[in-house]
């Protein structure tokens, strides 16, 4: 009688032993495969950052390239019109829309600086170009192509990490809203936060740098200035925007705020 | 077939005390009263996850008082624990608990037919053995009701079991380490206790 008891007792002992073995492997096994699931899909995303970067860098050293030639020439040019360098401008240009299509229809403001420096050749084209007039327009180039190389490499690199960032609009009028905890890619400025979380009206201001964009309204909401701030953790206070916001790039847990003034 | 279901009832229940003696006697109501109010207060309380009393309490209710009465008392504390616990509303998941619990109690009826001299402390490893496989018994049970809501949420009923099952399964180890401790050290006492207690006739 003890020993069928003992040997119940043992049995049952060995099922709960098996039992909490099959469902520890299985867990154990599930965890691996999820792990490693994971694993593939970041060795996917750097796979496709490394082809990504290589098709960034033969761009820009192709664009380099080409403008290191005009630049050349330019420096070089001993006569007073320096309208016929305008048709290799122009290429150059166009050149530029060429390879950074996607970036010039993601971002507005850089667009908005490309329409502008195309317009300027199209009214110059038919003029004579003073050496200032030509030397201006490559230097708007010049800046135009390194904002387009960094934001493309922000936006390759984006796809891989993302950050996180608090979003305040104040309107001024009591109305405090709140955006904690946004997820964003690397590289989003102020300006592409504010139109990701809120309907924003901007002006375009070709002579103010860094950053052209000064925003109009928020949600439609214009009974005053829209001024910015970002939160310094080291002094504990909002500090003035000193940029356009379509320069200031997101930090990781970094909080911003919008305010209307009037 | 309707004929064997009161012959079983009389079989599982505890032939000296059943159901209604044990309701109409008032004291033993007032027994299992504080009883089921100690449970309740241990198991609302804030505690570590599965880490719990209440298997203990219904398998000694059931071991005491008989079947039914452990049956009902494991159903109603969790129950209860279904609306109240500290990690939240059950929902579908209740009636699982329930059943579980409810096993438990039942076995803690029979087993008193199994138990010669249920004071002896000789029997310490068979409860603590007893008490880890009713745990597993109620995780499968409950975390059958685990994939039961998955599958109603979409996932496919086989990846819903095994997921449920191995993502239990820590859950599970802590739950049937503390069990067995548990029953190992509390049962003895506990049935000795009431054993002591005057409402309690004709025990063992």
């Amino acid at each position: 009688m003890v020993e069928k008891r003992t040997l119940a007792i043992i049995i049952l002992a060995t099922l709960t032993w098996a039992l909490i073995a099959t469902g520890s492997t299985t867990y154990y096994y599930l965890e691996q495969a999820k792990y490693q699931e994971q694993l593939n899909e970041k060795q996917n995303l750097l796979n496709q950052l490394k082809e990504n970067y290589n098709s960034h860098a033969t761009k820009k050293n192709l664009i380099s390239g080409d403008y290191g030639a005009l630049l050349g020439e330019y420096q070089w040019f001993t006569e007073e019109n320096y309208s016929p360098l305008m048709s290799k401008y122009e290429q150059l240009l166009s050149n530029l829309k060429g390879n950074y299509t996607q970036i010039l229809n993601a971002f507005p403001e850089l667009n908005e600086t490309y329409g502008n420096l195309l317009n300027r050749v199209q009214t110059l084209k038919n003029e004579n170009v003073t050496r200032e007039e030509f030397g201006s327009l490559l230097n708007d180039f010049y800046k135009l192509f390194t904002a387009l190389t960094i934001k493309e490499s922000e936006e390759f690199l984006g796809k891989t990490f993302l950050i996180h960032v608090n979003l305040c609009i104040d309107y001024g009028n009591g109305t405090v809203n709140w955006y904690n905890n946004t997820e964003v890619a690397l590289g989003t400025t102020l300006f592409n936060l504010t139109t990701k979380i809120a309907k924003a009206d901007y002006s375009y201001w070709p002579t103010m740098e860094p950053g052209h964009i000064l925003i109009d309204s928020i949600n439609n909401y214009t009974s005053g200035y829209w001024i910015w701030y970002y939160w310094d953790e080291s002094t504990n206070e909002w500090v003035f925007g000193p940029v356009g916001c379509d320069a200031w790039i997101l930090k990781d847990n970094g909080t911003y705020k919008w305010t209307c003034t009037s | 077939m309707l004929v064997f279901i009161p012959k079983f009832y009389i079989w599982v229940d505890n032939p000296s005390i059943n159901m209604q003696t044990t309701l109409r006697n008032p004291r033993r109501t007032a027994l299992l009263s504080v009883l089921a109010a100690l449970c309740l207060g241990i198991q609302l309380a804030p505690r570590p996850p599965n880490v719990e009393f209440t298997s203990l309490f219904t398998f000694v209710i059931g071991f005491v008082f008989g079947v039914s009465t452990g049956v009902l008392f494991g159903s109603f504390i969790m129950f209860i624990n279904g609306f109240f616990s500290p990690w939240g509303f059950s929902g579908l998941n209740m009636p699982f608990q329930i059943a579980g619990i409810a096993l438990i109690g039942l076995v803690g009826g029979l087993y008193k037919k199994y138990l010669q001299g249920y004071s002896s402390a000789e029997f310490v490893v068979e409860v603590a053995v007893l008490g880890a496989f009713l745990t597993v018994v109620y995780d499968l049970i409950t975390n059958l009701g685990v994939a039961i809501q998955f599958t109603i949420a979409g996932t496919p009923f086989t990846w819903a079991t095994i997921s449920a099952l191995a993502y239990g399964t820590p859950f599970s180890v802590i739950h049937v380490v503390s069990n067995s401790a548990v029953f190992g050290a509390a049962f003895f006492p506990l049935t000795k206790a009431l054993d002591h207690a005057i409402m309690v006739e004709n025990l063992g």
